[in-house]
């Protein structure tokens, strides 16, 4: 990704916390962490966003917002009988993608009192860059701490993959990784590696 | 209900520029693009103006949905309070977006920021 983002002009400084932003007559000065300092026209601050639930009356239902429970909740029904989220209120994946699937279920679950699920773990992550990155399934974190230390890790260079290739769209490190419980495979083989 | 965002119209643009100039990926000669931004915005409202019908209240109410505008609560469970009306409802869905979170400031500035406005999802 940084060599993508360098041949496209991007100067990258990682990691660079940033420490100090001051107005000055040449423009914004930021400081880093790392004792860089820039000057700048424009600053673009991508650090997050947050759900629009404080003014909602949320109280006033028994609505909980926020917590560790609301991915508890795949059938977006909220603690309040009738009350449904969806969308980046959930603070769920905010994707347009992840809102579109959250608005037919709640909306399904809603209107006909059923209690279908949206699968989140299956949820594709995209981060948006030139090339994107894209993401199924669980980290290999998560796969460890779910099933253990014994997990299959298949790497497969997109390279070699035929689409991939046709697209023109590849980067020297373009790779994927898929991860399996060892029972899934029949037998692991040089590319494969177990994590430890 | 806010207007379209032209955000996806402008990536178009770009993506394409982007494409033209690396387009030696492909096994085309690159090309640099005389990138004249009024002609792009025009493009944008164009869009913007076609777009909008579909996703406008009048649109809706002839589908027979009541549109309100205005700031709804929840009061208490089964009734959303919008001004002065009080709408019973059987199921309320809550669809409200998220809103982007700028670091903390140390000191005052005149400068203030744009915040981009996302709809939900987005």
């Amino acid at each position: 990704m940084t060599a993508a983002l360098t041949r496209d002009g991007v100067d990258m400084r990682i990691p660079s916390r940033v420490t100090a932003v001051r107005e000055t007559a040449d423009g914004w000065v930021v400081a880093t962490a790392a004792g860089d300092v820039i000057t700048t026209g424009r600053i673009i601050a991508a650090t997050g966003r947050r759900p629009n639930s404080d003014d909602l009356g949320l109280g006033s239902a028994g609505v909980h917002a926020g917590g560790r429970h609301r991915r508890r909740r795949p059938t977006l029904r909220t603690s309040c009988d009738g009350v449904y989220a969806a969308g980046d209120v959930t603070g769920i994946l905010p994707f347009t993608h992840v809102a579109a699937a959250h608005g037919v279920t709640a909306t399904v679950n809603a209107l006909f009192l059923t209690r279908q699920k949206v699968a989140h773990q299956a949820m594709p992550w995209v981060t948006f860059t030139d090339p994107e990155v894209a993401r199924a399934g669980m980290t290999l974190r998560q796969a460890c701490s779910r099933f253990g230390q014994e997990i299959e890790v298949v790497d497969l260079p997109l390279g070699r993959v035929d689409r991939a290739l046709t697209d023109g769209s590849l980067t020297a490190s373009s790779a994927s990784s898929v991860m399996t419980r060892p029972a899934a495979v029949a037998r692991p083989s040089s590319r494969q590696r177990r994590v430890r | 209900m806010d207007r379209v965002r032209p955000r996806k119209t402008l990536l178009a643009t770009a993506h394409l520029a982007h494409r033209m100039r690396t387009a030696d990926e492909v096994g085309l000669p690159p090309v640099d693009p005389l990138v004249d931004l009024a002609t792009v915005a025009d493009r944008i409202r164009t869009v913007q103006a076609r777009i909008e019908p579909h996703d406008s209240p009048e649109r809706l109410r002839a589908a027979g949905v009541e549109v309100v505008h205005g700031r709804g609560r929840l009061d208490g469970a089964g009734s959303v309070r919008v001004g002065d009306r009080v709408l019973r409802t059987r199921a309320t869905l809550l669809a409200t977006g998220a809103r982007p979170v700028l670091p903390p400031r140390r000191e005052r500035s005149a400068a203030s920021p744009t915040k981009s406005r996302m709809p939900p999802g987005s």
